[in-house]
């Protein structure tokens, strides 16, 4: 077996298990501050399989959209909570079971996706794919998705500023 | 070819005539000397780092204290030494600073949340230091020349945040977790015209490695068709490291010493360090981006040997263009220290009203400028 491959398969298996340890200690910790920055390993546990797969600039937009905004807005939510990390509640019985079906839901729809999908194996050397690929096929095959997302997007945004603004009154 | 071509290099030079090849780059030997080297790169980095911010230190001091005529940085020290020239009184301030922090009790608050504030300092340093490995601070003396180089960069910059918002939080202080909020919040604001500052000369060259983007300012530095990203990344850049005038996160006034109110000791020097070292790191990457780099102005070039005698000294061009660097990137972190000891600190809404009102439409347009001139140039000048 040639040597790259040993490395990368080295690799891969303690990156695996961080990331299934941090996902399992995001939901399963009391702490809720904790909670939060073991989701933030997993992100970097991701992020560390792109890289491992060549994937360079999804790597980068993995750590800066994932870690750099979404974990920090988790955790500036947070720290706004007063004694957040004091409340081990966890919702009422139905509250429960509908979060439980719903996930059951997104569980069956990704396995499902994992079967019904021919994959492939990406060669040693990577993918290949450089991020003039990727803008190229942002700004022309998958146009309408980009686009569709920034609508979504200002939406989202035009929404907050509105709940924000009525808090003021 | 980056620092490990180099210990390649001399590594050929050095086993060439017991083994009479070329030592193996592929296979088991490779490898292991492949992993000594990269530790080998990591460790002149880490010992870099730590010199860096010591010279700093000692530089700020000496700085504020010509500016604000503050006393002990112009003596401590040998008297005779402070009676020869200005820079040489108070040579010991940044040994007796370092004394003093390493003296010091470290203090865990009872409050505190004991694993996050042990560990927000490292996570801060270690964000600090991964910085380093795409900073070229020469002719192929780059650690590892990435081809997202930028954008690894501005990643990284993510990392600090969650540092100073777990120092905040787990301080278990009301100033330290304001300070946290405060911080984070103006690191967040004031990345996005970072990126549109950085944009302007990664738009120009078509890629994001800093290698790249040196190389492309052989005849132009970017500053000059890029004046208007150069001022709306290094302004956002002093917000992103919360320097003065933007160092509102530790305003004294209000809120103590922000997220660091509780540290003590080494915990509160490693935030320290780090500090000085973000001030390098920006000024470094300023260099890259529109001060052409290692690189001298109108496309003059370094010899590539100097003869002397019978001696032929190579890689001179190489030595000389890291010089040339740090004369730069040091020149930035004075401009760095200038602002700190000479500006006012900005109001928070102010500070907020700049980001948003003005640097980010100003980054707009530079960023439509660019794109209509490279319309009207298509070969990217």
């Amino acid at each position: 077996m040639d040597i790259s491959v040993i490395i990368s398969k080295l690799a891969f298996y303690p990156i695996a298990a961080v990331i299934l340890i941090a996902a399992i200690l995001v939901v399963s910790l009391r702490n809720v501050f904790y909670a939060a920055l073991s989701l933030i390993l997993c992100f970097l546990g991701v992020a560390s399989l792109y890289l491992l797969l060549h994937a360079e600039f999804l790597a980068g937009a993995q750590v800066l959209i994932y870690i750099g905004a979404i974990s920090v807005l988790i955790i500036f939510a947070i720290m706004f909570t007063k004694d957040i990390s004091h409340q081990y509640s966890s919702g009422t019985l139905l509250y429960r079971v509908s979060v439980g079906f719903v996930l059951f839901l997104l569980f069956l729809v990704m396995t499902a996706a994992y079967l019904l999908n021919a994959w492939t194996h990406a060669a040693a050397g990577g993918t290949g794919v450089s991020i003039t690929d990727i803008g190229k096929m942002m700004l022309s095959t998958y146009l309408l998705p980009f686009e569709a997302l920034s609508v979504l997007l200002l939406a989202a945004l035009i929404g907050a500023l509105f709940l924000a603004r009525k808090e003021e009154r | 070819m980056n620092f490990e071509y180099y210990l390649w290099k001399l590594t050929d030079l050095i086993a060439g005539p017991f083994i009479h090849t070329q030592v193996p780059r592929d296979g088991w030997t490779g490898l292991i000397l492949h992993v000594i080297f990269m530790a080998i790169v990591v460790v002149i980095i880490l010992a870099f780092l730590a010199l860096d911010a010591f010279f700093l230190i000692w530089l700020e001091r000496k700085i504020s204290a010509r500016i604000q005529n503050r006393l002990g940085p112009m003596v401590s020290g040998p008297r005779w030494l402070a009676k020869f020239s200005m820079w040489t009184g108070g040579i010991f301030q940044t040994l007796w600073d370092t004394l003093k922090l390493m003296l010091k009790e470290d203090i865990i608050n009872r409050r505190a949340d004991r694993l996050g504030f042990m560990l927000a300092p490292f996570i801060c340093m270690a964000a600090t230091f991964m910085a380093f490995l795409v900073i070229p601070f020469g002719k192929g003396l780059v650690a590892q020349d990435l081809n997202i180089g930028v954008l690894y960069l501005v990643a990284i910059g993510s990392f600090a945040v969650i540092a100073i918002l777990t120092a905040g939080w787990s301080s278990g202080s009301k100033y330290s977790l304001l300070g946290g909020l405060r911080s984070a919040a103006q690191i967040i604001s004031y990345e996005v015209p970072m990126i549109f500052g950085i944009l302007g000369p990664v738009m120009i060259v078509g890629s994001l490695s800093l290698v790249d983007i040196v190389e492309a300012q052989k005849n132009t530095w970017f500053f000059v068709p890029q004046i208007l990203a150069f001022l709306v990344y290094f302004i956002s850049a002093t917000a992103e490291i919360n320097r003065t005038p933007f160092d509102l996160p530790e305003a004294e006034s209000e809120l103590v010493a922000g997220f660091v109110t509780e540290y003590t000791g080494m915990r509160f020097a490693m935030f320290f360090l780090a500090e000085f070292t973000n001030m390098f790191i920006i000024s470094a990457i300023a260099v890259s981006l529109f001060f052409g780099g290692w690189m001298l102005p109108f496309g003059l070039e370094f010899p590539k040997v100097i003869q002397l005698g019978n001696f032929v000294i190579p890689y001179i061009d190489i030595l000389l263009g890291a010089v040339v660097f740090f004369i730069k990137a040091y020149f930035f972190v004075i401009v760095l220290m200038w602002f700190r000891w000479t500006y006012p600190r900005v109001r928070v809404d102010h500070l907020l009203g700049l980001g948003w009102k003005v640097l980010l439409p100003v980054g707009f347009l530079n960023m439509l400028l660019t794109g209509i001139w490279m319309m009207i140039k298509p070969r990217g000048g």
